[in-house]
């Protein structure tokens, strides 16, 4: 299975979200997750074909956090 | 924050999430192929089973000279295979402005075709506003944007944890804490700049 896993990818993105979520403080963000735009994205609302959620910023914004 | 958040949203329900994050330093390894063969590395680890599919073209790229590394078009395919029987599954893309012009251009064209083939999948990506144009383009109709940008209660949040690290506590007293709190938040410009900024702000203060 690992074998099969590596030939797949060799990128192991969990390891990336782990150390992330361990910089990342408590409470940071929080209106995102309550964001209108967020909210019906995720229970699939949105108008029929949109799919996709594009959460842009500049540098430093903290997007990266918000994963 | 979001990752955890679908995770535990959907806790129990048929959802997998599976996330890859473009990095700027890891150029050579990051393509479209092995990007999207990340994501559907994640898929097949959460569902605990490798589908046939996937088993029969490992098999076969194993017979292969040089172990037959997998090309864009076959990743995608792979990827469909993976996906089929899951209900919903959120791909998250993270820093998709860090993932050079050319992979882009193949992922989210990947991205695009994995949509339209299973409409269970859902994206989240992001990245600089100067690739919405990509995004858009790649990704036609599908595409909700929303800004990052904070709030004064994250500021507020983000002045009190600082504040109780304070290397010298010795020199805080009730009226300058407070005059941080009220002042801080006023110099953040459009309420637009998060915790970078914040940390300058403090520190000139």
């Amino acid at each position: 299975m690992t074998k099969l896993l590596n030939w797949l990818s060799p990128l192991q993105a969990r390891t990336r979200h782990n150390d992330v979520r361990a910089r990342r403080q408590d409470g940071l963000g929080e209106w995102f997750v309550k964001a209108d735009e967020f909210v019906k994205w995720r229970d699939g609302k949105n108008e029929p074909g949109k799919t996709t959620l594009f959460c842009s910023g500049n540098p430093g914004v903290g997007k990266t956090f918000l994963r | 924050m979001v990752i955890d958040r679908l995770l535990d949203h959907f806790v129990g329900e048929n959802v997998i999430v599976a996330c890859v994050y473009c990095d700027f330093h890891d150029q050579e390894r990051q393509t479209a192929a092995t990007m999207i063969g990340a994501l559907t590395r994640q898929i097949v680890k959460a569902r605990g089973m490798v589908p046939n599919k996937i088993d029969e073209a490992f098999e076969r790229a194993e017979r292969e000279v040089g172990g037959g590394r997998l090309q864009v078009s076959e990743s995608v395919k792979l990827l469909r295979a993976a996906l089929t029987p899951v209900k919903r599954t959120f791909i998250c893309i993270d820093a998709l402005d860090e993932c050079p012009d050319k992979h882009r251009s193949h992922l989210l064209t990947a991205l695009h075709t994995i949509c339209q083939a299973s409409p269970g999948v859902q994206l989240f990506i992001t990245g600089r506003p100067h690739i919405r144009d990509a995004v858009e383009t790649l990704l036609p109709g599908c595409v909700q944007g929303i800004s990052v940008c904070t709030n004064g209660e994250d500021i507020r949040e983000y002045l009190e944890m600082e504040l109780k690290h304070d290397p010298v506590p010795s020199e805080m007293n009730h009226t300058l804490k407070a005059d941080i709190m009220k002042r801080i938040p006023e110099k953040i410009p459009n309420r637009y700049v998060m915790v970078n900024s914040i940390s300058k702000v403090l520190s000139d203060y």
